[in-house]
C-alpha cells in the first residue's frame, strides 16, 4: 500500500505504509479513516520532509511503541536503539543547524519519538561543556534578560548548585551528615522562623 | 531518568517573548530558528544533557531557556537529609525570587 503525503509548500510525496506508520501521526490518521487520499502535512515543508522520509524508510522494520507485540524482545530491541546511536543515524543527523532544529520539529510534529530522541540528543551533545556564552554564539541566540533579571538568575543559579551539592553529598555519605556543615546566614535563618508569604 | 511531564514555568508575563529593551542583547541580525523553539521541544532538549554545569548553563541562556530548565531542575531534587531541607526551605521562602520554586517541587 501506497501513502500519499503532501508537504507544506505542496509537493506530493509518495511512500511505502511501513514507512509512513513511522509517524504517530499518520499512523493514526491511518487507523481512523483509512488511506484515502493525500494527508496534507501543513507544518512541514518539503526539504525536511524528505529528509524524514529518509529517516523512516532506513527505519522501516524497527519495532514500533504501537505494534501489539510491543513487548518482550521488540521492547528490550527498542530500548537498546535508545542507548546507542548507530553510525547511519549519526551520518543521517550531521547536518546544517537549521536543519537540525527544523527536522526536530517535524519529529515533534509527527510524533516520530525515535528521531525527535536522535535530534535532541544532538542539539545537548553540541552544548556539552560549553559557557553561556558560547551556547548563544552557537546558536545564535539572542540574551533578552534585562541586567537585572540576568544578575538575579546568577544568584539562582549558584543557590541552586549548593543545594545540588548538598544533595550529592548526603547521597554519598549517607542520611546522617552533620546539619552544622550549612551555613545559613542570620537574615535567613530569620525568614526560616517566619517566613512571609 | 524518570518520563515526567514538565511544563515550563512561567514566571515573565506576558509569556510571549518579549523585545526587552535590554542593552545587553546581543542580537543576531537574523535571530536563528533556536530562538524559536516550542517549549516542549526545549525540555526534551536539557533532559537529554547529562551533567550538571550543563545544565545548570541552560538558567542562564535566555528567558525561554530558562522558563524551560528552572522547573526541570527543581524536579530532579529528592530531599534525603536535613541539611538539604533546611537549604530548600531558605531559598523557598525568600520574597525576591523569580520563580515560585515552592510550586515545583514534586
Amino acid at each position: 500500500m501506497i501513502v500519499s503525503l503532501v508537504s507544506s509548500d505542496g509537493k506530493l510525496y509518495q511512500v511505502d505504509e511501513a514507512v509512513a506508520r513511522r509517524s504517530g501521526v499518520i499512523y493514526t490518521v491511518l487507523e481512523d479513516i483509512g488511506n484515502q487520499k493525500p494527508i496534507p502535512l501543513l507544518n512541514v515543508p518539503s526539504h525536511v520532509l524528505k529528509q524524514v522520509i529518509e529517516y523512516c524508510e532506513y527505519h522501516r522494520t524497527d519495532p514500533l511503541p504501537q505494534d501489539a507485540e510491543w513487548s518482550g524482545p521488540a521492547r528490550a530491541e527498542l530500548v537498546r536503539r535508545k542507548a546507542v546511536v548507530s553510525d547511519w543515524d549519526k551520518k543521517f543527523i550531521d547536518c546544517d543547524q537549521t536543519l537540525l532544529f527544523e527536522i526536530i520539529q517535524a519529529a515533534s510534529y509527527l510524533d516520530i519519538k525515535p528521531l525527535l530522541d536522535l535530534g535532541c540528543k544532538t542539539v545537548a551533545n553540541m552544548m556539552t561543556g560549553k559557557s553561556v556564552e558560547d551556547i548563544r554564539a552557537l546558536f545564535h541566540i539572542e540574551n533578552d534578560f534585562t541586567p537585572e533579571e540576568e544578575t538575579a538568575m546568577q544568584v539562582e543559579r549558584s543557590e541552586f548548585e549548593s543545594l545540588y551539592n548538598i544533595m550529592i553529598k548526603s547521597m554519598a555519605g549517607g542520611v546522617n551528615a552533620p546539619v552544622t556543615s550549612l551555613p545559613i546566614p542570620g537574615k535567613a535563618r530569620r525568614r526560616l522562623r517566619a517566613p512571609h508569604y | 531518568e524518570p518520563d515526567v511531564d514538565v511544563q515550563p514555568a512561567k514566571p515573565w508575563a506576558p509569556d510571549i517573548s518579549v523585545k526587552s529593551t535590554s542593552p545587553n542583547n546581543t542580537v543576531a541580525k537574523r535571530p536563528s530558528i533556536a530562538n524559536f523553539l516550542p517549549h516542549e521541544i526545549l525540555v526534551h532538549i536539557f533532559k537529554k544533557l547529562t551533567s550538571k554545569e550543563d545544565q545548570h548553563a541552560t538558567l542562564l541562556v535566555s528567558r525561554a531557556w530558562c522558563q524551560c530548565s528552572v522547573e526541570l531542575l527543581w524536579h530532579k531534587l529528592s530531599v534525603s537529609n536535613l541539611a538539604l531541607l533546611l537549604q530548600m526551605m531558605r531559598i523557598i521562602s525568600r520574597k525576591d525570587q523569580t520563580f515560585a520554586y515552592a510550586t515545583f517541587i514534586r
